[in-house]
């Protein structure tokens, strides 16, 4: 199998065992769950909703109907599917709510684009930010710049490897055969190519939150 | 008992996948299956190249077993996590780098709702049971209204209800007498059931048989009389007007 071969299988789903380890008790699994979709679910939200602490308020009620619904996620589906519905409901009802008051109403509410898979969404990703601050867009773009920095700086077989891995949406054993390498390698490769861009974008995060987990 | 466990450091290998597989079973067997029983000497378990792998789904169930004790035992496995989805989200250009509330403050919120509901306080349970319910011989529950709704008893008298009342209704239309016929014979041989004659004026009613070209005629006073209301009554029309498109069913027609 090639690289452009894109008709492959995706690769299995942690998603998928993080949510069954979320219902077999372990809530620190879910807890990678909210922090892997928090971004993506504020970001669709807030093409529906003006305001950005309505914005965080739907997006936490979003993933707090997701945990109590979780049991019902067959996983039939990709899990951010399943969550990106239940956040354009949780969205729609709380317009719906405001709708009783018109002027709340439309100061809040936007044009909503329910397609998830629309060609403009790319282009969405850093203007969208009239629901962030303008501290966060900002600390969004350096970030930005220091990931391609980063990966500008990479040796040539780590950028391969997690771009066949980011990017390609390759598994690992696709990218092994397509660098004819063993998977372990390929792990390690992206495992290294990660450590090293983190190394550079964890100051800026953790300025821009201020805080340590 | 094994009493030495190799730390699993992917960095210095280049696995493939049979000897990951193979380290991960030495895990395993190590008692590593709930993350309060992973040994200590698996605290140099790598937990960074495990999340690396689990962003990408390509982690076995006892590595997610360790990366949680890992997580529980307060390892920064959040913050790489963290970083690690930022880089590929970027990279993807799928979703902004920072949003305007900081993921713990997220995290933090959404824990204590969870903590102010009940539901917290029970664990999920998945919808399908986990153990096989015996079809044969199933006996149903009781309903979830027993306690509040007799509807057996309601429903009970309702039926009773309903028959009595048909039963009523039959009783009421059927003809009396023992040589009565019950509806197949001519209305006519019906008069004890007609309000309009009594039963007296039917016992003293005689009946006179006449013998015509056409064959025997019963002559009757009371049969005469009834008929003579028919004919009296039979071209009024129940409409109370003139309608055409209607024809009157009389006994004045010539052929009866």
């Amino acid at each position: 199998m090639t690289p452009e071969d894109h008709t492959a299988p995706p690769p299995p789903d942690s998603d998928v065992m993080l949510v069954q380890r979320t219902l077999a008790g372990e809530s620190r699994a879910f807890d990678m769950l909210v922090i892997k979709y928090q971004r993506r679910v504020e970001r669709l939200i807030g093409r529906m909703v003006r305001d950005s602490d309505l914005v965080q308020d739907i997006a936490q009620e979003t993933f707090i109907r997701a945990y109590r619904a979780l049991a019902q996620f067959r996983g039939d589906a990709q899990f951010y599917t399943w969550l990106y519905r239940i956040a354009v409901n949780t969205a729609k009802k709380q317009l719906m709510e405001m709708k009783r008051d018109p002027l709340i109403f439309q100061s809040q509410m936007k044009s909503a684009d329910d397609d998830e898979t629309s060609s403009s969404e790319r282009e969405l990703n850093f203007h969208v930010a009239d629901t962030e601050t303008p501290e966060a867009v900002l600390a969004s773009k350096e970030i930005a710049q220091a990931v391609n920095a980063a990966m500008d700086a990479l040796p040539e077989e780590l950028r391969m490897a997690i771009s066949l891995r980011e990017m390609e949406g390759l598994s690992y054993e696709e990218i092994a055969q397509a660098l004819d390498c063993p998977i372990g390698t390929v792990r390690s490769r992206i495992f290294r190519a990660r450590e090293a861009i983190s190394s550079r974008i964890k100051p800026m995060l953790e300025r821009q939150t201020g805080k340590r987990w | 008992m094994n009493t030495h466990i190799r730390p699993i450091r992917y960095l210095e290998v280049n696995m493939n996948a049979a000897q990951k597989h193979t380290d991960l079973l030495t895990l395993a067997s190590a008692g590593a299956h709930a993350p309060d029983q992973i040994p200590l000497a698996l605290q140099d378990f790598d937990v960074s190249s495990s999340l690396s792998a689990l962003v990408d789904g390509e982690v076995h169930d006892t590595e997610l077993d360790c990366l949680l004790a890992a997580h529980a035992r307060g390892q920064e496995t959040l913050e790489a996590w963290h970083s690690y989805q930022v880089i590929g989200d970027v990279l993807r250009a799928s979703a902004p780098a920072v949003t305007a509330k900081a993921p713990q403050d997220f995290l933090a919120g959404i824990h204590a709702r969870l903590q102010a509901e009940a539901s917290l306080a029970q664990p999920l349970q998945p919808t399908l049971p986990r153990t096989p319910v015996a079809v044969a011989g199933h006996v149903r529950g009781p309903a979830a209204n027993d306690a509040v709704f007799r509807w057996k008893m309601v429903a009970g008298l309702a039926s009773l209800a309903a028959v009595m009342a048909v039963s009523w209704t039959l009783l009421g239309t059927a003809p009396s007498g023992a040589g009565g016929t019950r509806g197949s014979g001519p209305q006519l041989a019906l008069m004890g059931a007609n309000p309009g004659v009594t039963a007296t004026q039917a016992q003293e009613s005689t009946a006179l048989v006449v013998n015509t070209a056409q064959g025997p005629l019963i002559r009757d006073v009371q049969l005469e009389a009834l008929l003579a209301e028919h004919r009296h009554h039979g071209a009024m029309s129940a409409l109370q007007m003139p309608a055409g498109f209607l024809r009157n069913a009389t006994y004045d027609a010539a052929g009866r």
